[in-house]
């Protein structure tokens, strides 16, 4: 036990000074001090003979009187300041130092306290000045008396007076099991000993809380403690073991402990987030040290001049403690908001390692955000300049922005202190015979973050968050409102002249290169400002909309737009110093630059013009793709310089709660940008499934946040947005018997594959591979050709995997088609060797194993390898040596694995490795060359059913005269779009393709065809146009095949079912019967249900995950 | 003699590393392609219990040709002559580079398990199996048991 007697000093806790300048509320007032002392009310009295109880009837009336008119009427502070300052040594009498002290001191001090609360000194005028006069090196918090107990037995050891030092020891170290040690165990573990001066040990504090604190701000640098032994039993000095000794001891802050940034903190600025799992050593470090602060704080009665209301109520709930926290919500009651996962994207590559969000919680999320979203008011793009006619949410949107853009006026007083940070003045310093402090003397305050345990000298100036998330849902027109907004405010409206004359005066410096090198190799460099660009980072797919979107909707000579994209880079950091280039009012680049110029950038600072320039405004275009905050391009994005910030995304919350803190730390929405914070009170909550994080992230979204979705209604009920209606229609197909044979054969080979995995339990580890089974299933399903054909069309395969196969016939002409030809034709009489060929021909797809393939005959890794018709593999010269030996003993050639033959050199193809990556991109692209491979007889290219029902709608449209109607063809397969564009030329039809090999340039000349008249197709791959695109000239879709998640499907559909789009849309989703893809259909409607219904858990997750696999292959 | 292919050390380790059961095959020090080999006689076949002693070699030109391989412990077998040679047509016409030391020995190990009289190399052997195939099993028992090493037969 130790007694927190509590304030021993005060403000101004100079004696000299005391009577003077103490304007307390307190009874004894200085203005009726006088009438105190002997006869004024029985309050008075009570304590002056309270005082003498403990003190000693020895003090001088004049000594008592100046002591109670000090502490404010309260008895401990009297009392400590009586023993603590020995009073102004001319008032006390001669002796008194030293009073007998009744053994009742303990109760007395604990129990007497006259003055509830403690009262304050109003607070002087604040300055804020950093000043650089930080020549001191500790300064005085307070003084605790503290309790020992000796651990000698020893006459005239100490007296007291005698200063005594203090010394933790660990004296029992346990041997830590695991890393988490519990507080318990910490103050159990350490000693705080004090011993005198010359060194000689004398006892012990018997109190752990106080153990704690002052061992961890010993070892953390932060404190220094000094003691002065007040009392002890004995007047001679002499002790016993156990005997009680009374220490004051004084603490001393270090100014070491401020300028020593604590290693686990997340600087706000700091673009390298430390991640570390919740027990790790350092962070275990941080909290004792946060807490050891707090503590002192505590004891020393000193408090926060100024903090957040946020931060007193979590101090009020004792919610700063983290471990507080978790036992708290381990308690709690789960109520239906489950922090679990929308079992979502089953077949997803990526695996989440955090719980998923369920939908049903989105909107939950959103609701709020939601709700006060209708009542807001309109607003108008300056008309002259912007060209379009928004609509009234959109107004609405452009109303908000600006609102978010103006900064409230109570925030933007340059004073306002950071919300995690609280202010504290340095106590005055009770033994230093200083004069006062001055107001405006430096280093007055100094400021504490209870979150984190930092400490700084310096003022905590809040970063403005000046933006939003713009979260409409898809296709109401994020774009055309964050444009709209760039025409209301295209400049700042400080001025900007200030900025430029700053910048010019350095920029006359002759030699203005070398100085940029010298001043940004320092820590400081500076960023230059590019006062009224908005620079828009979005996918490279999205690259050339967004700049004929700025053409499309400004008026001729009102907004420049730029590119900063390949080689389009048409300005770099020194000519924009110089100011010789002129920078474009909008500048889009992709993340992908991004990303690269920040690598850039860290490897040689201050390099990329991104990084170094000072925008007027930065637009994060599909803000998910930053979601994962220690990715390369997130990190990226925190760096970008502007006030103002904004992030466009359809789904801020793609799967988990955390996607959603990427994008607040980007906006540096404070205190939430602080990832600690966040954790705390939301994420940590959250995952402990407590319903009030609901709450809090709505409140934390609900300011940040703009949303409405399509179905909303306006205040009158209106919808908001009316689209032509679309119908979605599925269309079930039948496999011909050739198309039946071969699904069955590849899904029994997979069906033996899985249920193997399944007896071996081993399912779940062997994931990719029973996937890539599953994708040849669904291959099959678009044409048998794609499970076993390696066309040199799909031109992204053999590039990832620097293979390619190519078949020589007798003219040496590349022939792989003869190879697939020769295998449809012997399929089915050779049954027992056809799984080996499928095998092998799937090896050749996936460009699988031939690398470190075997010769049969040497043993080597193949070398010059060839292919026999057999699909058995070996070294051209090997086999060659071979056939040689046979010849000569009269023999044909044949296959030395399997005997097939005969077999002559002829039949041989070789494998050739294809290093050079060099692949016909032009091609490729309109994949109609007559050199691509996939070229067919009439005979031997035969539809599938997908193809032929395909094409039957087409030849529909076409004869009832209604090409007018443009269609797109999805398909996730780039070979299926193949087949289909093969199929489209021999019918002559016209198309375009789109898919991801495209380079962008490509791609816009693919998109501006596609709104000509006379192109009535376009084929484009599921995953490179499931986003941000606008196919909205088509107003029929054919979706060749399901993907497992329908969201994906939902959203390539939204690419022609969106604003803009005038007619009714008719999507047809072919899927073929009793295959895979019907079994896909139905764990799709599965999923649907079950992601509105509650969330699963993770073992229930995998649980499903393996229930679909089975319903798959049953 | 030339340089040891690549060949012969791989088949030679992978024989030593992972033998097939039954079979047993050694390099020579001095010749690493000539093998001492013991196959035990195949259960259920008269030939159970023994230990027959092969050599191996790998001619120059393997993997092109066969391996030259022949019993050095007698047995009666219709397919191995009095001097241990074997009739085996992976060994003759129907040898392919793709065999390999292991499949050759696995496969005489097969032939102890189902002797083909139709094909014979001993006549005589072959013609005691067709005439009185009882007997000429129990006469393949007593040569086993009379020539090839025995073991110890499991309790």
């Amino acid at each position: 036990m130790s007694y927190p007697l509590g304030n021993y000093f005060y403000n101004n806790g100079e004696p000299s000074t005391l009577g003077q300048s103490s304007s307390s509320q307190s009874l004894f007032d200085a203005s009726t001090a006088d009438k105190i002392d002997y006869s004024h009310p029985s309050l008075g009295k009570t304590l002056i003979n309270d005082f003498r109880d403990l003190v000693g009837t020895g003090v001088s009336p004049s000594v008592l009187e100046n002591l109670l008119k000090t502490s404010s009427g309260n008895l401990e502070l009297a009392v400590n300041n009586y023993f603590d300052n020995k009073m102004d040594k001319e008032n006390l009498v001669n002796g008194e130092a030293e009073p007998p002290r009744p053994a009742s001191l303990r109760r007395n001090l604990n129990s007497i306290n006259y003055s509830p609360d403690y009262v304050e000194q109003p607070s002087s005028k604040r300055t804020r000045k950093h000043s650089n006069a930080r020549d001191w090196k500790r300064k005085h918090l307070g003084s605790i008396l503290v309790n020992g107990q000796s651990t000698v037995r020893s006459e005239r050891l100490i007296k007291s007076g005698d200063k005594v030092t203090f010394q933790s020891q660990v004296f029992f170290q346990k041997p830590s099991r695991g890393r988490k040690r519990s507080r318990q165990s910490c103050w159990q573990n350490t000693m705080l000993r004090f011993n005198s001066v010359n060194g000689t040990q004398l006892g012990i504090i018997d109190d752990m809380q106080l153990t704690y604190m002052v061992a961890n701000l010993m070892d953390a640098g932060v404190c220094e403690f000094e003691g002065e032994v007040v009392y002890i039993g004995d007047a001679d000095g002499n002790i016993e073991i156990n005997d009680e000794i009374l220490i004051d001891m004084k603490i001393y802050i270090l100014y070491a402990a401020f300028s020593r940034e604590p290693t686990f903190s997340l600087s706000r600025e700091n673009t390298k987030f430390i991640i570390t799992g919740p027990n790790s050593v350092a962070e275990h470090k941080a909290t004792d040290r946060k807490n050891a602060i707090m503590y002192m704080f505590e004891q020393c009665k000193i408090k926060a001049k100024q903090s957040s209301v946020l931060t007193q109520e979590h101090k009020q709930a004792g919610t700063l403690d983290a471990e507080r926290i978790q036992e708290h919500f381990q308690n709690e009651e789960w109520t239906g908001f489950r922090s679990a996962s929308i079992h979502q994207s089953l077949y997803n590559e990526e695996e989440e390692t955090s719980s998923n969000i369920s939908d049903q919680q989105l909107n939950a999320l959103y609701e709020k955000a939601q709700r006060l979203d209708l009542n807001i008011p309109e607003a108008e793009p300056p008309a002259h300049t912007f060209l379009f006619k928004l609509r009234r949410y959109q107004k609405q949107a452009l109303h908000w922005m600006l609102s978010k853009e103006t900064l409230d006026p109570n925030q933007t007083k340059p004073t306002s202190l950071h919300p995690l940070w609280e202010e504290y003045e340095f106590p005055g310093q009770a033994d230093d015979t200083e004069e006062t402090i001055a107001d405006d003397q430096p280093n007055k305050f100094f400021y504490f973050n209870p979150y984190t345990g930092e400490l700084s000298l310096d003022f905590q100036k809040v970063d403005h968050c000046r933006g939003g998330i713009l979260a409409d849902e898809m296709g109401l027109g994020k774009t055309i409102e964050i444009l709209s907004l760039i025409h209301a405010v295209k400049y700042p409206t400080i001025d900007p002249n200030q900025c430029d004359i700053v910048d010019l005066t350095e920029d006359s410096k002759p030699s203005s290169s070398k100085s940029v090198h010298r001043s940004t190799s320092s820590s400081t460099y500076e960023r230059f400002p590019a006062i009224a660009t908005t620079l828009i980072v979005c996918p490279m797919s999205l690259l050339s909309q967004w700049r004929d979107e700025v053409k499309n909707v400004s008026a001729s000579q009102t907004l420049s737009v730029e590119l900063y994209y390949g080689k389009q880079r048409n300005w770099d950091l020194k000519s924009i110093r110089s100011r010789k280039a002129i920078l474009p009012d909008v500048l889009v680049t992709t993340y992908g630059v991004l990303m690269s110029e920040f690598t850039d950038e860290e490897r040689k600072p201050a390099t990329s013009p991104l990084f170094n320039v000072e925008f007027f405004r930065i637009v994060l275009d599909e803000a998910h793709t930053i979601k994962s905050k220690i990715t390369k391009t997130a990190k990226a994005c925190y760096a970008l310089r502007a006030e103002r910030r904004w992030a466009l995304t359809g789904t801020p919350i793609q799967n988990r709660l955390e996607d959603i803190y990427s994008l607040v730390h980007f906006l540096r929405h404070e205190p939430w940008s602080n990832f600690q914070f966040w954790k705390k009170y939301i994420q940590t909550p959250f995952d402990k499934k407590d319903i009030r994080a609901l709450g809090v992230v709505q409140g934390v979204l609900e300011p940040l946040v703009l949303r409405r979705t399509k179905n909303m209604r306006d205040s009158n009920g209106q919808p908001i947005i009316d689209l032509p209606c679309k119908d979605v229609e599925i269309e079930f197909l039948e496999f011909s018997p050739e198309e039946q044979d071969i699904y069955d054969s590849i899904y029994t080979h997979s069906k033996t594959k899985f249920n193997y995995y399944c007896q071996a339990g081993s399912v779940l580890s062997h994931y990719a591979h029973i996937f890539q089974l599953l994708v040849r299933l669904r291959q099959v399903c678009d044409h048998p050709i794609l499970a076993i054909s390696k066309s040199k069309n799909t031109v992204d395969d053999f590039v990832e995997d620097g293979v390619n196969f190519s078949a020589f016939d007798a003219e040496g002409n590349l022939n792989i088609d003869r190879l697939i030809e020769r295998f449809m034709t012997n399929y089915g009489e050779q049954d027992h060797s056809t799984n080996y060929q499928l095998e092998m021909l799937e090896k050749l797809k996936y460009g699988d194993d031939f690398s470190n393939k075997e010769c049969p005959i040497c043993y080597e890794n193949l070398v010059n390898g060839v292919l026999l018709p057999c699909m058995h593999s070996a070294c051209r010269q090997c086999i060659m040596n071979y056939f040689q030996s046979q010849v000569t003993s009269g023999k044909s050639g044949q296959c030395p694995v399997c005997r097939r033959g005969p077999i002559t050199e002829n039949d041989l193809l070789d494998i050739v490795r294809k290093n050079d990556n060099v692949c016909d991109n032009k091609n490729i692209a309109s994949s109609s060359s007559p050199g691509a491979a996939m070229e067919f007889d009439d005979a031997s290219l035969k539809l599938s059913a997908k193809l032929g029902a395909l094409l039957r709608h087409l030849n529909q449209l076409r004869q009832g005269n209604k090409m007018t109607e443009k269609c797109v063809v999805f398909s996730q397969f780039t070979s299926m779009l193949d087949l289909v564009g093969d199929v489209l030329s021999k019918e002559n039809f016209t198309f375009v393709r789109l898919d991801g090999t495209q380079q962008q340039s490509e791609r816009e000349f693919v998109l501006k065809e596609f709104k000509k008249t006379g192109i009535d197709i376009m084929l484009i791959s599921l995953r490179a146009g499931g986003v941000g695109l606008n196919l909205t000239a088509a107003s029929r879709a054919y979706l060749m095949d399901p993907w497992w998640n329908s969201s994906i499907e939902d959203q390539a559909i939204d690419r022609v079912h969106r604003i803009g789009q005038k007619t009714e849309v008719r999507v047809i989703r072919f899927i073929i019967k009793n295959s895979i893809e019907e079994k896909m259909l139905s764990i799709q409607k599965r999923k649907n249900a079950i992601a509105c219904g509650l969330g699963m858990s993770k073992d229930e997750m995998k649980a499903q995950r393996l229930e679909d696999l089975r319903e798959l292959f049953s | 003699m030339s340089m040891l292919p690549k060949r012969i050390i791989k088949e030679t380790e992978r024989l030593i590393a992972d033998a097939a059961p039954g079979i047993n095959a050694r390099p020579h020090e001095e010749n690493l392609r000539y093998f001492d080999v013991d196959i035990t006689g195949p259960e259920q076949s008269p030939f159970e219990g023994g230990i027959f002693k092969l050599e191996l070699f790998l001619p120059e030109e393997y993997p092109m040709t066969p391996p030259k391989v022949r019993f050095l412990t007698r047995i009666y077998h219709p397919n191995i002559d009095k001097l241990g040679r074997i009739c085996l047509d992976i060994l003759k016409d129907k040898w392919s580079p793709a065999l390999q030391i292991r499949t050759v020995l696995l496969s005489i190990q097969a032939l102890l398990s189902a002797p083909n009289p139709d094909d014979p190399l001993a006549n005589d052997v072959a013609q005691h199996w067709k005439d009185n195939e009882p007997e000429a099993i129990a006469k393949a028992r007593e040569w086993t048991l009379n020539y090839a090493e025995r073991i110890t037969p499991p309790q």
